[in-house]
């Protein structure tokens, strides 16, 4: 018992010192993620063949290829293009468009399902096309689609532990770099991933209240 | 240019990493299949204190599983074989890691095909005096997987992009592979594109199976 004080001491406030980056990273990661899901899912439904081939290639692209490989490609390849960002920097990039592919297909399928009058009333009462998304479009796809879109972001705070490969020191890492100090890596192991599950049990509550809120506002 | 002409030539090398990661993820989410339908079968019992214990247990299980990363999942499993005693390969536990995951999900997947099973179906086959495991393997389960072999396929893809994490502990699939040619030939960007094509073509292959499950249902 002694021995797990002594462990949990010393790991536990390095594990939170990853935690603290592991909830920048997700939190800066889903803010792109939902503007670049709004522009990605903007051109999926433009009436240019060659914009929506354009948004159809990159969600493509990265829904079919492991995540893990896209952050070698970044962290490899963007020097090599002449791009010199930190890896932290890399980490959010590569996370924010892997993110972004998936909310635009939510976005989309959100939008597809506002019934075709709304968009015909809209444009009979003189509209233009982007005040009728605005106004009318997304205001009822947001609140259609926030069980699906916490799913994605609860999935963000999980790749993020992938960034650990590239040096970013969010939770994972720093659980490795405790277990260095430590020697017991099942217990470190399992703290962190208790913090991991109490992260995203506190994201998938606060996702509830939403929706509660949403659907009081209905009736 | 150079670096794809060593990419070519360590192509035998690359495609049996590629058959690695295809076997790994094969039998995980053969396993996971068991596993899911085991968790999604004992999720039915009725209000006895017992069965009560163990939806709980599943219910935590499931929510550990889908809450917290996979890559941190594979080391608590391969450190927690290990604790137990049990001197497993790393490729073994790697499978094992994968299949507990996928299993959470896959239980999933089916407690939402079970919804779309009419209850009066069940009814009628106790009434002829079917029993319940019967009435399950006979109707029931023919009938979901039929339902959610769109999801099953999604799953599919998923453990193979999920397969990579694998690397970490040294089984050489596809991405170790590519990693360990790296070290040899300090040739980088070119193995790590080629993988990630290869990766793109098999899953993008399994997304179109996907569509024609989704049209057919």
């Amino acid at each position: 018992m002694n021995d797990f004080i002594h462990v949990a001491s010393i790991s536990l406030p390095m594990l939170l010192q990853g935690l603290s980056l592991t909830v920048e990273i997700s939190v800066l990661s889903i803010i792109f993620a939902f503007i670049g899901g709004l522009l990605v899912g903007y051109m999926c439904i433009s009436p240019n063949k060659l914009v929506e081939g354009i948004a159809r290639v990159f969600i493509k692209i990265f829904r079919c290829t492991p995540f893990m490989v896209q952050v070698y490609l970044a962290y490899y390849g963007l020097p090599s293009l002449g791009i010199n960002v930190s890896a932290f920097g890399t980490g959010v990039l590569i996370l924010s468009l892997y993110t972004s592919a998936y909310a635009a297909v939510i976005l989309e399928s959100g939008v597809k399902a506002i019934p075709k009058g709304q968009y015909e009333a809209a444009a009979a009462l003189g509209m233009p096309r982007l005040k009728i998304l605005c106004r009318i479009i997304l205001p009822q796809t947001i609140r259609m689609i926030v069980p699906s879109l916490t799913g994605q972001f609860v999935q963000t705070v999980k790749d993020s532990s992938i960034l650990s490969i590239i040096t970013v020191a969010e939770m994972t890492m720093m659980t490795k770099e405790a277990i260095g100090i430590t020697f017991s890596p099942l217990f470190v192991y399992i703290c962190a991933g208790v913090l991991y599950w109490a992260l995203n049990l506190v994201i998938e509550f606060i996702s509830g209240r939403i929706e509660k809120k949403y659907n009081r506002v209905r009736i | 240019m150079e670096g794809l002409k060593t990419v070519l030539e360590y192509t035998p090398l690359i495609l049996k990493g590629l058959g690695y990661t295809v076997l790994v993820s094969a039998e995980a989410i053969v396993i996971a299949l068991i596993i899911g339908t085991l968790l999604s079968v004992l999720r039915m019992g009725g209000n006895s204190l017992p069965s009560r214990i163990v939806k709980g247990i599943i219910k935590v299980y499931i929510s550990f599983v889908r809450d917290t990363p996979v890559l941190v999942q594979i080391y608590i499993i391969y450190q927690a074989l290990a604790v137990m005693g049990l001197n497993l390969s790393a490729y073994v536990s790697g499978v094992i890691a994968l299949s507990l995951n996928s299993g959470g999900f896959i239980a999933e997947i089916i407690r939402g095909g079970l919804t779309a099973i009419p209850k009066g179906q069940t009814e009628a086959a106790a009434a002829l005096g079917m029993s319940k495991p019967k009435i399950l393997a006979r109707i029931v389960f023919p009938q979901v997987f039929k339902i959610v072999s769109p999801q099953l396929t999604s799953e599919f893809i998923n453990v193979i992009k999920v397969s990579p994490m694998l690397s970490v502990l040294a089984i050489v699939e596809l991405t170790r592979t590519a990693q360990r040619l790296i070290t040899q030939t300090y040739v980088t960007l070119p193995f790590y594109i080629a993988i990630a094509v290869l990766y793109f073509i098999v899953c993008a292959g399994l997304e179109e199976i996907v569509k024609l499950q989704k049209k057919k249902a």
